[in-house]
């Protein structure tokens, strides 16, 4: 078995009532980002990903604090838990928000430990 | 090949293998037949076809092998069966191979002769088999030496191209083995043949100085002659010319300024693994040769106190030793014209040695957590060597412990230098693991240890909310680290024995570890919950 999935928080596999989804495939199928969230407040409900790492400490925070979905997807590289040298596509994701709700966030990029620590800290 | 109707999920199966895998093999077997050949004196008269023929079978077959078990399935970690694999798995076929590999290592440190090594005359045998890559690379004629580092540069090589080629999924794990083999074919390899191809033109010859055999990337102390009496007369040969002697003084402050500044710079900021798993010869040939074996290694506690007594007492022997030759060839030397003197020398030593005493005892804050009977230990040690160096310097003794300097280094180099790195480190591969040496025996290691435990910012960081306790981590935790242990518990990994070689991170199968090198308080690498 060589697929690693990752959830945090509740996700069905169609968004519930209130709920929607943002969701991003690599082209190879090997790769998917998928954030639940409120429509109306925006509060972020749960993550799921395939073959991406997430940092547990990171979503479990956006979710409890009720994170809208907007400020999680501008810092979602904190919670990119991947090894170093990995190519990240968290921008895809943005940039698939963006597309949609006609948007223009901008992703921070940086996932330094350092940036986590104050994040979590704060 | 027939189903198994067990739902077990690890198969027990005897491994089939497939036609591809058969004739790899064969490439492998007739490689070796060519070696045996050339060591009874087959290869005479026919030393270019054989030696050619035997450099393209050993790595072909190795890289069709890896093909044959990774080319046509999904990327990701296959190490199926590797306890049921009798190579893999201390069962016969790794037992011989251990032998093979001891042999080796026994007839190379010291019965070269067995190699085909002459005393007077031509070389014959294997020896002999490697003449033509040798003129074609430094002008020579082979020694037992370049058949040893010819083989282990095609092993890191092609061992690497098939550790590329299990992990290729894993962006760290290629950059890395790609930085090894770079640094083996190169620094290890290919520079010290060129340079020594330098020492056979006329213009260098009818100086009668030689460029030394050096190896950039090797530092004390794994390279523990690198100081030694000859190594620094080669490096500051003044003689007459002005290229070997900048040469050579580039050289010795190479060397110092690694050990001394590069190095511990760079193990601040990302951990020993810059240099274990990145740079080292011997890291590099545990990380690809030995790649097969990296799960024999030993994961109990009691495994873990002989590690931390071995190492230290090696780092300790290392340092008495090199303190002894070089005294003693201070001592000896008449010409002036060389900046270090015995003073200096001297000097160093207590600044070095009194300088990290002190620390051990005022900053509790970072050596707290060490025992008050291994601080005392450590600071006898320490004081007494440079008592004892103050002591010969006083008294116009050219012996610093009381004997003479050769015996002890000659004493280390066949203990240490030989038995241990050589036949052990290596030997063992197929029964004890792949870094045998490394985690027992080497001292740079073991400073490097030091530093990445007590200053440096790296450490493994667990996603432990994820952790199923499967053990993967600690099964290919080559250095014997229970990995598992701290994931469940959410702690940091910050070990002085971890080469942050990236494995445990990239088999767990949900994500918990990561290699980082983030803020350096001290609390938020020790903590025991980090979050
Ligand atoms: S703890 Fe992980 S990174 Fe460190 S040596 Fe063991 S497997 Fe390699
Ligand atoms: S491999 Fe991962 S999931 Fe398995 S015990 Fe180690 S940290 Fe836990």
């Amino acid at each position: 078995m060589d697929i690693e999935w990752q959830t945090y928080g509740n996700l069905t596999n169609k968004p519930g009532p209130g709920e929607k989804h943002i969701f991003w495939e690599h082209e190879d199928g090997t790769k998917l980002i998928r954030i639940s969230y409120q429509a109306e407040s925006g509060a972020v409900l749960g993550f799921n990903t395939m073959g991406i790492r997430y940092r547990s400490e990171v979503c479990i925070k956006w979710i409890e604090d009720g994170a809208h979905i907007e400020q999680v997807l501008q810092q979602l590289s904190l919670a990119n838990f991947d090894p170093e040298f990995y190519r990240l596509y968290e921008q895809q994701l943005v940039n698939r928000y963006n597309e949609l709700e006609g948007t223009a966030l901008v992703l921070k990029k940086s996932r330094s430990l350092k940036k986590v620590f104050a994040f979590l800290g704060g | 090949m027939q189903t198994n109707p067990s739902l077990s999920l690890s198969s027990p199966d005897v491994r089939h293998l497939t036609a591809t895998h058969k004739i790899a093999l064969a490439l492998v077997g007739l490689s070796l037949l060519i070696i045996v050949n050339a060591l009874f004196g087959g290869a005479e008269g026919m030393e270019g076809p054989m030696l050619w023929t035997l450099l393209a079978s050993l790595g072909g077959g190795i890289l069709l092998y890896a093909y044959a078990e990774y080319g046509n399935k999904p990327a990701g970690i296959k190490n199926n069966g590797v306890w049921f694999f009798s190579e893999t798995a201390r069962g016969s076929a790794g037992w011989v191979m251990g032998v093979v590999l001891t042999l080796f290592y026994v007839a190379l440190y010291w019965f070269p002769e067995w190699l085909g090594l002459r005393s007077e005359g031509a070389n014959t045998g294997l020896v002999a088999l490697f003449n033509p890559l040798s003129y074609l690379l430094s002008g020579q004629a082979a020694s037992q030496w370049f058949v040893y580092g010819t083989f282990y540069t095609l092993a890191i090589l092609a061992m690497g191209g098939k550790f590329i080629w299990k992990y290729r999924h894993n962006t760290y794990q290629i950059v890395r083995t790609s930085s090894v083999m770079f640094f083996q074919l190169g620094f290890a390899f290919l520079i010290p043949e060129f340079m020594a191809r330098l020492n056979s033109t006329p213009e260098i010859q009818s100086l009668d100085v030689s460029v030394p055999y050096y190896d950039f990337k090797n530092m004390w102390p794994l390279n523990y002659y690198n100081f030694d009496g000859y190594r620094i007369d080669a490096m500051t040969n003044d003689g007459l010319n002005a290229l070997t002697h900048n040469l050579g003084f580039i050289m010795l402050a190479i060397g110092i300024g690694s050990v001394f500044i590069i190095s511990p710079i760079l193990t601040y900021f990302f951990g020993k693994r810059w240099y274990c798993s990145w740079v080292c010869g011997c890291g590099g040939l545990a990380e690809t040769a030995g790649d097969p074996y990296r799960h024999l290694s030993d994961k109990s506690v009691k495994a873990w106190k002989i590690e931390r007594w071995l190492i230290y007492s090696v780092l300790a022997l290392a340092v008495i030793m090199t303190v002894a030759v070089v005294f003693g060839y201070l001592g000896e030397r008449t010409d002036q014209g060389f900046w270090i003197t015995k003073q200096v020398f001297t000097g160093i030593v207590a600044v070095t040695l009194l300088g990290l005493t002190t620390l051990l005892w005022t900053r509790p804050r970072i050596f707290g957590s060490i025992e008050l009977s291994i601080k005392i230990l450590a600071s006898v040690l320490m004081v007494g060597i440079t008592g004892l160096t103050v002591w010969a310097l006083v008294s116009g003794s050219q012996q610093v412990f009381f004997m003479d300097a050769y015996p002890l280094r000659k004493w280390y180099g066949f203990f240490i230098g030989a038995t241990f790195s050589g036949v052990v480190g290596v030997g063992f591969y197929p029964l004890m693991g792949s870094r045998v040496w490394c985690r027992f025996g080497c001292p740079m290691a073991a400073i490097l240890g030091l530093q990445q435990r007590f200053f440096s910012k790296f450490r493994i960081t667990t996603n432990s909310g994820q952790c199923i306790s499967c053990g993967n981590c600690s099964t290919y935790c080559e250095m014997g680290i229970d990995v598992r242990a701290y994931a469940q518990k959410g702690q940091n990994i910050v070990r002085s024995s971890c080469v942050g070689c990236g494995i445990c991170a990239a088999v767990c199968p949900r994500g918990v570890l990561k290699l980082e090198n983030g803020p350096d308080s001290g609390e938020s690498r020790m903590d025991s919950v980090l979050f």
